[in-house]
């Protein structure tokens, strides 16, 4: 009979935790199956309004990028391969030689800065050549003593991530990859600024928003909580500047911004002067509508054309070009170089520049 | 059990060290393993603070972690008792007045009011429960507060699920004594 008490009880206790009966309904329905059954109903909905309880979610979000930032540095620590984009690509084991990393990082990158640097400039995820791209990326930012100008660099691989992302399908596995990427270089960014150049963190991220909207808007929820609020007034901004552009030309009526005029949090005003844009498309998320390049010092030194290089579901390019591009892809000589040269480099690389740092301090590459 | 096969390839991509699958165990459990905390010590900033901890010694330590029948959720409240331990063993415990400890956060739904009473009753409700045995207290802060179900509360324990029920009912009895004389119902 005890027994039988206690699975009442407990059907009862599930049953007003999940709203599916009240305290009244459980008592109508088993009576006074015990002489303290309703005081002890009326405890659960204490105990059950209690737990309602959550941590702030500034708290919350910031615990979370501290253990994000924790299995990054566990990854460094144990080596891991980066993930699919090359993030962040493996470190190297402490136990390597500072000096053998300087030499090697420095013969490689010598050795990249001819045809294979310019071919890779064009590439995008999946292609063999996208870890040279983000090595020789990585490798600039950290040569870069410059606080201010390390931070104009990341926002550069910000914008070069949301050029990528805007030639990948719309159903293409690495979208995501690419939208923390930029996420991550957006937040590095702010880092770097370390809010001494605020404003002009705030005036280029304006300038990518107006061109880059609705990827920003995905990109949004995943940057750091320091740099959101930029983000956010740019994106105000740039949709107020959308709809005035749009008010002027009397154009693109009912075209999904309806909403937009205001901004998301309406009667907001950051004393911001609209820019006019010409390349500006609402609504250009999509493959093949880049205008802009990075800027100029991603610009390739050898001009390829389409940028789609060795990715056969991007079909920018001509199948000319296309056949043209894997007979040069295809050869031994390329992979085995790329590949072999790329593990290198990434291995000695990683996203810890103090070996960079170390050659620029040492003038080995000159300036 | 579609649930618990996805929960497993997640925490197997985890143990691989995937920051994804890290964000996405955080997402799943901080609250819970916030709720438990608090429970425990009664002041929301260590709570927030033991709970930050509870992911941090998980990724110290998820190599180790194996599916020997104990639900996921179970170890991250493991490693959290282990910190709530610590954390009355050291000198910060003792600077913490649980009684005079006012949260200002307020309740987005309720006015200031309506935030005092709930205040109120979080506080009563965590008095009494602290008034509990460790095994009621452990299986009423798993039921109530980390949303375990019974099954995978009697595995954590390492008892039967009717065992549980049971442990659960004599908690509850001894909570509506506890409340009703602060509310002076008895």
């Amino acid at each position: 009979m005890k027994r039988r008490v206690n699975e009442i009880f407990d059907e009862c206790i599930e049953a007003i935790k999940n709203n599916e009966k009240t305290v009244e309904e459980c008592l109508s329905k088993y009576g006074k199956i015990s002489p303290e059954f309703e005081a002890m109903l009326k405890a659960s909905v204490k105990l059950i309004e209690a737990a309602k309880f959550t941590p702030t979610a500034e708290r919350k979000q910031q615990a979370r990028a501290k253990l994000l930032e924790a299995v990054e540095k566990k990854r460094w620590e144990l080596g891991i391969e980066g993930n699919r984009i090359g993030r962040h690509a493996a470190k190297a084991p402490r136990w390597r030689a500072v000096l053998l990393r300087v030499g090697i990082g420095a013969v490689a990158i010598a050795m990249l800065s001819g045809t294979t640097v310019a071919l890779a400039q064009g590439s995008l995820p999946g292609s063999p050549l996208y870890p040279v791209k983000i090595a020789v990326e990585k490798a600039r930012i950290g040569l870069t003593m410059d606080k201010a100008k390390k931070g104009e660099l990341y926002l550069g691989a910000a914008k070069e991530r949301i050029s990528e992302l805007k030639k990948l399908k719309q159903n293409d596995s690495y979208r995501q990859d690419l939208l923390n990427a930029t996420a991550e270089d957006i937040g590095l960014a702010d880092k770097a600024f370390d809010g001494s150049h605020s404003k002009e963190f705030e005036e280029a991220l304006d300038g990518m928003a107006q061109k880059n909207r609705e990827v920003l808007e995905d990109v949004l929820e995943k940057v750091p909580p320091s740099a959101k609020p930029a983000l956010q007034r740019a994106l105000i901004n740039a949709t107020g500047d959308e709809s005035q552009k749009s008010e002027g030309q009397k154009k693109d009526i009912g075209n999904g911004n309806g909403n937009g005029s205001q901004g998301k949090n309406g009667s907001e005003n950051y004393d911001k002067a609209p820019t006019t844009n010409s390349s500006n498309k609402p609504g250009s998320f999509e493959k093949g509508n880049v205008k802009e390049r990075a800027p100029s010092i991603f610009t390739p030194t050898t001009t390829l054309g389409p940028s789609n290089y060795g990715q056969e579901k991007h079909e920018n390019s001509s199948p000319e070009q296309n056949n043209r591009k894997s007979t040069l892809l295809s050869t031994d000589t390329s992979r085995g170089f790329s590949h072999g040269l790329i593990n290198t480099i990434m291995s000695l690389l990683g996203s810890d520049h103090g070996v960079f740092e170390t050659i620029a301090k040492t003038g080995l590459l000159g300036k | 059990m579609d649930n618990v096969v996805k929960l497993k390839k997640i925490v197997e991509r985890a143990k691989n060290y995937d920051s994804e699958a890290f964000g996405q165990l955080y997402d799943m459990y901080f609250d819970k393993v916030f709720g438990y905390a608090y429970y425990k010590v009664g002041n929301r900033h260590e709570a927030e603070d033991i709970a930050e901890q509870v992911f941090l010694r998980a990724l110290e330590n998820i190599s180790g972690f194996e599916w020997r029948g104990i639900p996921f959720s179970a170890w991250l409240l493991r490693i959290a008792s282990n910190l709530v331990i610590d954390y009355y063993r050291s000198s910060k415990y003792k600077t913490v007045d649980i009684e005079n400890e006012v949260d200002l956060m307020l309740d987005n739904n309720h006015n200031p009011e309506q935030s005092a009473i709930r205040e109120f009753d979080r506080k009563e409700v965590i008095k009494a429960i602290q008034e509990l045995t460790e095994e009621q207290q452990q299986v009423i802060t798993m039921r109530f507060i980390a949303g375990m179900t019974n099954e995978e509360v009697a595995k954590a324990i390492n008892k039967n699920v009717g065992a549980v029920k049971a442990l659960q009912h004599r908690a509850i009895g001894s909570l509506s004594r506890i409340l009703g004389e602060t509310y002076g119902e008895t």
